[in-house]
């Protein structure tokens, strides 16, 4: 059977059609939704960014209006009596400075001799030095009070300087003979002593006549402190360009490694100077503009947000990275996508494992179905445990299998049997036929045998009878030999009876020698103390000296004494113990003398029982002949009768063997009939049972 | 001079010791084994209300004795195991006791014997009727050393 490929099999078609066309869908979701939620972050993002950049620029606006407005008030006090009085008026700039906190200086510059008091003032010297220049020109400046980024108490007097060529004066003066109106100007920041600062001026008119300028300087350096706490509070770097495109402050500058500082220098000589073009040309008021630009500086897309302040026409920009904007978007997008992998690998790995399951048992079961097509039965399939119809399927498989090995089992076995006893009836047939020839010879056999047997039957009564006389012979002569058996028996029994006798005797001989050696081994023993006692008599004999002199003789025959008697009961010890030994050798022999004796009249007894049984049994054939004699004739008169019945069975074997004949091919032909069988039920192969 | 001795069999050999040395002669009898002692000590045996130590001759001499029979006998011999006090005596088992018989060790012909540290209780041998006889100083039997496991425990309780 062909494997399906991969496309063609049943999870390759549920992962086509089905996770596939969902993987697309979820997909199409997650992105949709991440460019929406792309997009709607960064119109937030860009409008926060726009309002920073608005309250930012209506912040400084405020600032630049406070301080024209201070020197408005200043040049409205000349105009309105103060001109002329030229003590009061250094006296009022000296105050302004002095109680102003975020000014640098405050002045006074009259045109030359405006008031007419120049060569009188020169002249009279009442005034404070510095109020004055060389001509006698009322120009004093008080400078030196707090302006937030250097703290200096002391208020100090000087003349300006620069009227016929700097902005402070120039513009102020210039735009009144152009306009004849009134207007606060302010100037471009310029370097003054090592500190940007901004002018702040108002023209004095006098009589309709430009006459002056009142001001106040301020210095730029609280616009960079804050800046940086915007920056600090939003995220965002802060630009703020003055109306002749001038960088006055800039966060960036905070970071040294982001290349040159940008403060006091012009927009068009940086690295802005395009984009600073664009921002400057931006229409002025309403909300802030919004761009998405590379930044030259860091190289990446940026958003900027681009506003003017009310007054001072100066440029507010605000800045931010793209990647910056989007950081908490691209989380969110990554963890969309995130949970859609795993919902994806999820459902692709659960259907996956389902329609494995589904595709193996089906398989299986389609193998199954082949194989047994094929007529193999020999693979048991296996049982599944699955509950939906494929597991169903599997099951009515495997019990149809089982059904189907079991019956073509039970044909094969009766195929087998069948054959095996077709075959058995074949030979028994043909057996059978044998037998009925042979039957048929035999019979005649029989009756030639049969009338032989009659003619033996009259030979074996005249040799009975022979034999009936030698046996009375022998009856006679058993009885004589009985008689002298009995005799000798009773001779053997008194025998027996005095060979006991005998070795009772010699048993007692042997008792009383083993009580003669108990004697003499005392008589050993008494000796040999006697031995011992004679030598330490002689050895107390010696210590006695002279008078045991005698005593040791007699010690000497006493020992003698004993040594002889030692000596003689030794002889009579090996004595004894000969006669025990030859008592011994008597009585084992007297056993076996006894045991032969009684041996012989067990078997004389036996003899003569026999002989006994002889005679009866002669006596009793004697009777016995006379029956046999009659039986024979007997029999031969049945021999005829047999041999004529013998002449009717051989004409019916004759038959008996024409119809084995016929059954004989019947059973052929069932064999042959049995071997197609057997052919068709081979095809099956089965398990092993 | 000669003197009466008694003339005993030991590994084969024929020995002979003065009477006055000898307490008694003994049949043979049985002794306590003592576990531990030297193997030519037999054990120990009560003589006239005292036990005494019995020491095997055969085996004193080197030799492996044979099995015990009737006609061995236990020399009582006397010797001072501890100087100075009462006579402590031993116990000598021999084959067998031939004959009482008056010696002159000291006569010609007769030799005078070998001086060993191994034989120093043996003195000189002499011709008799029953072959030659060494004679046996029972003072000098045992070592030092042999006295010592002997008398050693007598010594300690004398004192």
């Amino acid at each position: 059977m062909n494997q399906p490929s991969f496309v063609q099999s049943l999870s390759g078609r549920l992962l086509l059609l089905g996770v596939i066309p969902a993987m697309i869908v979820i997909g199409a979701i997650v992105t949709w939704n991440a460019i929406d939620g792309y997009e709607a972050s960064l119109r937030a993002e860009e409008h926060l960014m726009g309002s920073v950049a608005e309250g930012a620029a209506a912040e400084l606006g405020g600032r630049n209006e406070r301080w024209n407005l201070l020197a408005e008030v200043m040049a409205k006090s000349q105009s309105d009596g103060l001109f002329g009085r030229r003590k009061e008026s250094s006296a009022f700039a000296k105050s302004v400075n002095g109680s102003t906190t975020g000014i640098f200086s405050a002045y006074f510059v009259y045109e030359p001799n405006a008031d007419g008091q120049d060569a009188e003032s020169l002249k009279a010297g009442d005034l404070p030095a510095g109020a004055l220049d060389d001509n006698g020109r009322f120009v004093p400046v008080w400078y030196g009070s707090s302006d937030g980024e250097v703290t200096d108490t002391e208020n100090r007097l000087k003349p300006s300087i620069g009227m016929d060529t700097l902005d402070y004066y120039q513009i102020p003066k210039q735009e009144f003979a152009r306009t004849g109106q009134q207007s606060a100007t302010i100037t471009e920041p310029y370097l003054k002593e090592g500190r940007l600062i901004v002018s702040h001026v108002y023209p004095i008119v006098i009589q309709g006549k430009f006459a002056g300028v009142a001001g106040v300087n301020r210095s730029l350096a609280a616009l960079s402190v804050r800046a940086r706490a915007i920056k600090e509070q939003s995220g965002v770097d802060v630009f703020i360009i003055s109306e002749g495109g001038q960088f006055v402050a800039s966060t960036t500058d905070d970071d040294t490694s982001a290349g040159a500082a940008l403060k006091d220098r012009q927009i068009s000589e940086t690295p802005y100077a395009a984009l600073g073009a664009h921002w400057m040309s931006l229409k002025a008021g309403g909300h802030a503009d919004i761009l998405e630009a590379e930044d030259p500086v860091l190289k990446t897309e940026c958003v900027f947000a681009v506003q003017r302040t009310p007054f001072g026409n100066w440029t507010v920009v605000v800045r931010r990275t793209m990647a910056d904007v989007m950081r908490e978007e691209n989380k969110i997008l990554a963890r969309n996508a995130m949970i859609g992998a795993l919902g994806m690998l999820l459902v692709g790995g659960l259907m996956f494992l389902v329609s494995r399951g589904i595709s193996s048992r089906v398989r299986g079961a389609a193998e199954a179905a082949d194989r047994i097509a094929r007529g193999d039965l020999t693979h048991a399939i296996s049982e599944s445990r699955s509950s939906d119809e494929t597991g169903q399927l599997m099951r009515s498989m495997r019990s149809m299998d089982g059904n189907l090995n079991a019956l073509v089992g039970n044909v094969k076995q009766a195929g087998i049997r069948l054959n095996s006893t077709a075959t058995e009836i074949a030979a028994t047939s043909k057996q059978q036929e044998a037998s009925s020839a042979t039957f048929g010879a035999a019979s005649n056999q029989i009756a030639a045998a049969v009338k032989e047997i009659s003619a033996t039957g009259h030979d074996l009564v005249k040799t009975m009878e022979s034999v009936n006389r030698m046996a009375v012979e022998s009856a006679d002569l058993a009885g004589k030999g009985q008689a002298g058996l009995q005799g000798m028996e009773l001779v053997m029994r008194d025998l027996d009876g005095a060979t006991a006798s005998v070795a009772e005797k010699l048993n007692v001989i042997n008792e009383r020698s083993q009580k003669i050696t108990t004697v003499i081994t005392t008589i050993t023993k008494v000796a040999d103390q006697t031995n011992i006692l004679s030598i330490n008599a002689a050895i107390e004999a010696e210590k006695a000296g002279e008078f045991g002199a005698g005593f040791l003789v007699i010690a000497r025959e006493i020992r003698r004494l004993a040594d002889q008697t030692a000596s003689a009961t030794l002889d009579i010890e090996q004595m004894v113990q000969q006669m025990q030994g030859a008592v011994s050798s008597g009585v084992m022999e007297m056993d076996r003398f006894s045991d032969q004796v009684r041996r012989g009249v067990r078997e004389v007894a036996s003899a003569g029982s026999q002989l006994t049984e002889i005679i009866d049994r002669v006596n009793r054939s004697t009777v016995s002949f006379k029956q046999v004699n009659e039986s024979m004739q007997a029999q031969s008169e049945g021999a005829q009768q047999i041999s004529e019945a013998m002449s009717s069975l051989v004409a019916n074997a004759n038959q008996t063997m024409q119809s084995v004949k016929e059954f004989s091919r019947a059973a052929s032909d069932l064999q042959a009939a049995i071997v197609l069988l057997r052919e068709a039920v081979a095809q099956f192969k089965l398990r092993d049972s | 001079m000669p003197t009466l001795a008694v003339i005993w069999r030991a590994a084969g050999l024929l020995f002979a010791t003065g009477v006055e040395s000898i307490v008694e002669v003994l049949p043979p009898l049985k002794s306590r084994p003592t576990p531990g002692a030297p193997p030519w000590v037999r054990g120990l045996f009560s003589h006239r209300d005292q036990l005494i130590p019995l020491v095997d001759a055969t085996r004193l001499l080197g030799e492996t004795p044979r099995e015990d029979r009737m006609v061995n006998r236990v020399l009582v011999v006397r010797r001072s195991l501890v100087t100075g006090s009462t006579d402590w005596p031993v116990g000598l088992w021999v084959e067998s006791v031939l004959e009482l018989e008056r010696i002159d060790f000291d006569s010609a012909g007769n030799h005078p014997g070998l001086e060993t540290e191994a034989g120093r209780f043996l003195g000189p041998v002499a011709q008799t009727r029953w072959g030659q006889v060494q004679r046996v100083d029972a003072e000098e039997i045992f070592t030092s050393e042999e006295a010592a496991v002997l008398s050693e425990r007598l010594a300690e309780s004398a004192a």
